[in-house]
């Protein structure tokens, strides 16, 4: 799109086109860009600078895929290695701000809930958010794939046959893995997860 | 889970993880029988698996709905305007922030002229919401929100554009506290919530009248002051800020402000925006109140997926008949919530109201909330005065409207991946038709109380005398309507003693003899005996033609009582017959101006009922509609007789394959007998058990077999383990259970019912068909086929020898016996009858009715079977 640097367009190009050949830093190089361009237009659309929006994610990756490359230069490929990074910003970007989120309420206004606090709930939700977080880490290390499918299901909204293209897999995998791991960040979250800094914030 | 893990946790979390994966695709027995094979010998395996599985139905919403949709909230609050408190805006004074939300900072404020003393609520917008065109906007929405002048809202006083450019809108201070933590903190019941709710309700009523929108309806926008009011803050506002609405258009997208969890699925969709999407907020507002909590982030109905299939990105409507017709309840712990919740606070009544009467209640307003949530918004509530209107009726006792609709909602995913391939129309024709047997006796329970009065004084007092002297009791145990069980044998001894005696004693007062001879023949019914209840009518019958004439209204009386129980032994043709007789002579009585409105609309109901047994539905439903007419004035515990005759016309309506038809009457018969002064409770065990047949066939499991577990329950509890009813209850559960696959416990609750039938009925009962189809159809689809073919033989043959041809319940066996023989691969044989049975069945009930599209997959099944190769012999 014209309004954004090609520069940009070109570099985020490159790298997909240097890791399907094999670069094995690309990945590193790329995510910086991305999560940047979806921190800017999260922003933009949540706080409804945009018309259109429709406060789907997938809008928003389909919006930076289509601002950070050029599509008549990557391969089906590198369009896939592109949402696989994007899920996960889109997952650092929505946990980073809401740990800032839970941190300012619990530094301040929070503890004392007046009944006059429109808005009690953006605080819990940013918590729990930040819990999940934490939770999915404690998934990824024993089961990586499910990791993958929750990122790529919840943060980057992607649905089963989305997923299941990107990660080269078929539909059943994916709703096979997130069904179980639904199960089992419920249960983390359920029993209060492990003890670590996302339990902080459970006031 | 620690940090670290050795080697051997990790492997068990593996296998754990794999087993959990395929058990994902079983529910009930089988997801247990591949558990216990998989973990044998594993406890720790075992252990995990489980604790994992436990959470299926917890988590079945969780993190279904993208992380970002929930982030929407903290963007816009995150970089808050800066405090602008002191400052003046427009002629006020900033006192103090009160809030901030969405769309920009709240303030408590006065008039800085010191015009007037009031306090008000000044919302200054963020500046990313406003645009150019507000001023205009405002000016011309000001007039008609100014003039919202109504209790239950927060008026809108002023508004403008401050000197920093930034709009702000001035409304009335509401003191007061959320509506949610008003609720949760004072721990209301569920009636004041509703009662709170109704003037949530109200307010959005007047709006609505005035043309205004809410548009933003949630708890944060609701408060309730100290006397309990609660107020609608911002109405308004939302479509006030929204830049799409320019003057004079007609399309209203509402895409600027709204929140996720309360948006209506055309809001999310930027569709038109009606007064019908607040009444879908409405919705889920209700629902929350009623659940008692908010639901957490990662719960309930998730805004914009709402209506999106799980497992894919299309909307809903695009595949309609895949999608449940409301995502509003799917979400089991929020239903269950409700009803839990309702079922809990009516327990204070010293168990007074059964737990049938409880759990309904709850599902009425499981009801109420899903009619309101309905996706499409035509099927919502018209108004929020409608749905207004339905909470007072709930509140009243009356029948809620929001039924007809609400059992489709429950089903969900469960069964559509517990559904059977092929399932069965036999025994489900045969329930209905039981369910006709059932309440001719509701009628014999509502009239039996009249009994006494009705025979002149003297007699009804000799009578009386003699029967009272007889049993040794003041009140007479058979006409109360909820007989206890304890009392069952003290109460069959003192009846065949009464028996003995009034022959003897009363060999010279034949009428008087006549008449308790009715009364026993009433009371052994009472008690299930039908053989001796028939013996005792007969004989009042004979008498009574014999020395008052058959014209006479007694005669009359004994011949319907008579009547009523032949239907029971499944003797239509002289319950037709008989019945006939007493019609034409109330007939008679009317011209003549006698009129028994209660034992002519008896005699008519069981006229209606033999023939509708014997397959004619026009005939059946034409008395029975003629009965209630006749019935029309009676009032009091008289009325269950106007309830009995509703459940049958449902019950013929359903024959006819007007399954919603059927389901409306059966609600109009449990909400009349709700009103009964004595409140039937095994009638209404019936009721319960025909509803739940008829969800069966509407393929909705699940709600099925709570309404038939519940009719078990309460079966048990007032007519005992033995009686028809209760035996009746348990076929329709097998049937269900067959239906949903688990054919373990389909075949235990027809054995039983098999095993009590066999002691209490006669050889050759037509009631017999019935298991045996059931139980064939089970014994076919577990692999007995031999078995399961002689079953069903006996069943037809029976069928065919006690029912006119072309009969559904025939029709209903043949599809059984059909399959059966499919699966023997005796593909000619099967042929003929699943190709009647079809046809039957089409006649009958219309195409469209599930019944018959069952026996058309039969068929289809059959020929797909056929076209293959034939297995090696």
């Amino acid at each position: 799109m014209e309004q954004f640097s090609d520069d940009a367009s070109h570099e985020v190009t490159q790298i997909l086109r240097d890791w399907s050949g094999g670069d094995a830093s690309a990945a590193e190089r790329l995510m910086p860009l991305v999560y940047d361009e979806l921190r800017r237009l999260a922003r933009s659309y949540l706080r409804r600078e945009r018309s259109d929006h429709t406060l789907q994610p997938t809008a928003l990756v389909n919006e930076a895929y289509l601002k950070l490359v050029d599509q008549s230069r990557v391969s089906w490929q590198d369009r896939h290695h592109f949402f696989g990074i994007a899920a996960q910003m889109m997952r650092r970007v929505l946990v980073d701000h809401a740990r800032a989120n839970a941190a300012e309420k619990r530094g301040g206004q929070r503890d004392k809930v007046s009944l006059e606090d429109v808005d009690v709930s953006t605080g819990q939700r940013a918590a729990e958010l930040v819990e999940l977080d934490d939770a999915l880490q404690r998934l990824t290390e024993v089961f990586p794939r499910k990791g993958k499918v929750v990122e790529l299901r919840f943060f980057g909204g992607f649905s089963v046959v989305e997923s299941a293209e990107i990660l080269g897999v078929s539909d059943k995998t994916i709703m096979r893995e997130w069904e179980s791991a639904k199960l089992w960040l419920y249960r983390e979250l359920d029993e209060g997860g492990a003890p670590g800094e996302g339990n902080e914030n459970r006031v | 889970m620690k940090g670290t893990k050795t080697e051997s946790e990790v492997e068990r979390l593996r296998r754990a993880d794999e087993i959990v994966q395929s058990a994902l695709e079983f529910w009930g027995d089988e997801q247990r029988a591949l558990l216990d094979e998989a973990c044998t010998g594993d406890a720790l395996l075992r252990a995990e698996v489980d604790s994992l599985l436990n959470y299926r139905e917890q988590a079945k919403d969780f993190i279904e709905t993208p992380a970002f949709v929930f982030g929407a909230e903290w963007w816009a609050d995150g970089d808050g305007a800066p405090g602008k408190v002191g400052q003046r805006v427009g002629a006020y004074q900033l006192v103090r922030e009160i809030g901030h939300g969405g769309m920009g900072v709240v303030y408590l404020a006065q008039r800085a002229d010191g015009e007037f003393e009031q306090q008000v609520a000044l919302k200054v917008v963020r500046r990313s919401f406003a645009d150019a065109e507000l001023g205009r906007r405002f000016r011309r929405e000001r007039q008609i929100l100014a003039s919202l002048n109504h209790p239950n809202i927060a008026r809108l006083l002023d508004g403008g554009v401050s000197a920093e450019g930034e709009p702000y809108i001035v409304m009335e201070h509401v003191e007061g506290v959320r509506i949610d933590d008003y609720c949760n903190a004072g721990d209301l019941s569920t009636t004041a919530r509703l009662r709170l709710f109704r003037g949530v309700c109200r307010g959005i009523s007047f709006a609505h009248q005035n043309l205004v929108v809410h548009r933003d309806i949630k708890p944060s926008n609701i408060l309730v002051t100290a006397d309990g009011t609660p107020k609608l803050l911002d109405f308004g506002i939302a479509k006030l800020l929204d830049p799409t609405q320019g003057g004079g258009e007609h399309t209203r997208t509402g895409m600027r402000a709204f929140t996720p969890d309360y948006a209506s699925p055309e809001q999310v969709s930027g569709e038109q925006i009606t007064t019908a999407s607040d009444v879908y907020s409405l919705g889920v507002l209700l629902r929350d109140l009623l659940a008692g909590s908010r639901p957490s982030m990662w719960h309930g109905r998730a805004g914009p997926t709402a209506g999106q299939p799980r497992w894919g990105a299309r909307p809903a409507r695009d595949h309609a008949q895949d999608a449940p017709a409301t995502t509003a309840l799917t979400h089991y712990p929020v239903a269950e919530t409700i009803a839990t919740n309702v079922v809990r606070e009516t327990k204070g009544d010293g168990g007074r109201t059964p737990t049938a009467v409880r759990k309904f209640a709850g599902v009425e307003l499981q009801n109420i909330v899903a009619m309101a949530m309905h996706d499409e918004p035509a099927r919502r509530y018209a108004s929020a005065a409608q749905l207004d209107e339905d909470i007072q009726r709930y509140l009243d006792g009356r029948p809620v409207r929001a039924q007809k609709d609400s059992f489709t909602y429950r089903a969900g995913k469960f069964i559509r991946r517990n559904r059977v391939g092929v399932a069965a129309a036999g025994l489900v024709l045969l329930t209905l038709v039981g369910g006709i047997i059932a309440t001719v006796w509701q009628a014999r329970r509502a009239t039996a109380e009249r009994d006494r009065a009705r025979v002149e004084a003297a007699k009804s007092a000799r009578i009386n005398e003699f029967l009272q002297h007889l049993l040794g009791f003041s009140q007479v145990g058979w006409i109360s309507p909820n007989p206890q069980k304890k009392n069952v044998s003290t109460i069959a001894e003192a009846l065949d003693e009464a028996s003995k005696r009034a022959e003897r004693e009363l060999a010279d007062q034949p009428e008087i003899l006549a008449a308790v001879q009715f009364t026993l023949g009433q009371s052994y019914f009472g008690q299930g005996k039908v053989d001796l209840a028939v013996q005792h009518l007969r004989a009042s019958m004979e008498t009574r033609r014999r020395i008052l004439g058959p014209e006479h209204l007694d005669t009359a009386q004994s011949m319907t009582a008579l009547a009523e129980q032949f239907v029971f032994q499944g003797k239509y043709g002289e319950a037709e017959t008989l019945s006939r007789e007493a019609v034409a002579t109330y007939r008679r009585a009317r011209e003549r101006g006698e009129v028994n409105a209660r034992w002519f609309a008896l005699a008519l109901n069981v006229f209606g009922v033999s023939v509708g047994y014997k397959g004619d539905a026009p005939a059946s439903e034409a008395a029975l509609l003629e009965a209630v007419q006749v019935g029309a004035n009676l009032t009091g515990q008289d009325r269950g007789m106007i309830a009995v005759i509703y459940s049958n016309v449902g019950i013929q309506r359903g024959n006819q394959g007007d399954i919603d038809g059927a389901v409306d009457y059966l609600q109009k018969s449990i909400e009349e007998m709700r009103h009964l002064p004595d409140k039937p409770l095994s009638n209404l065990a019936i009721n319960l058990s025909n509803l739940g047949s008829f969800m069966t066939i509407k393929g909705e499991y699940v709600q099925a077999e709570s309404l038939l577990r519940e009719a078990h329950d309460l079966n048990l509890q007032t007519v005992g383990d033995k009686h028809l009813f209760t035996v009746m209850s348990l076929i329709y559960l097998a049937d269900n259970y067959c239906e949903q696959g688990d054919y373990d416990r389909a075949i235990k609750e027809v054995n039983r019912a098999l095993t009590i039938q066999r002691e209490t009925l006669q050889q050759g009962h037509i009631d017999f068909a019935r298991s045996w189809t059931i139980r064939g159809k089970i014994l076919t689809r577990l692999g007995y086929l031999a078995e399961g073919e002689e079953q069903l033989r006996l069943a037809l043959a029976l069928r065919q020898k006690a029912l006119k041809a072309g009969h559904t319940a025939i029709a209903g066996t043949q599809g059984a016996l059909g399959e059966c023989l499919t699966a023997q691969g005796r593909y000619a044989e099967a042929e003929p009858l699943l190709t009647e049975s079809h046809k039957t069945l089409a006649a009958k009930l219309g195409a469209n009715d599930p019944r018959t599209q069952k026996a058309n997959r039969r068929l289809a099944a059959l020929h797909q079977a056929w076209l293959k190769p034939a297995p090696p012999a």
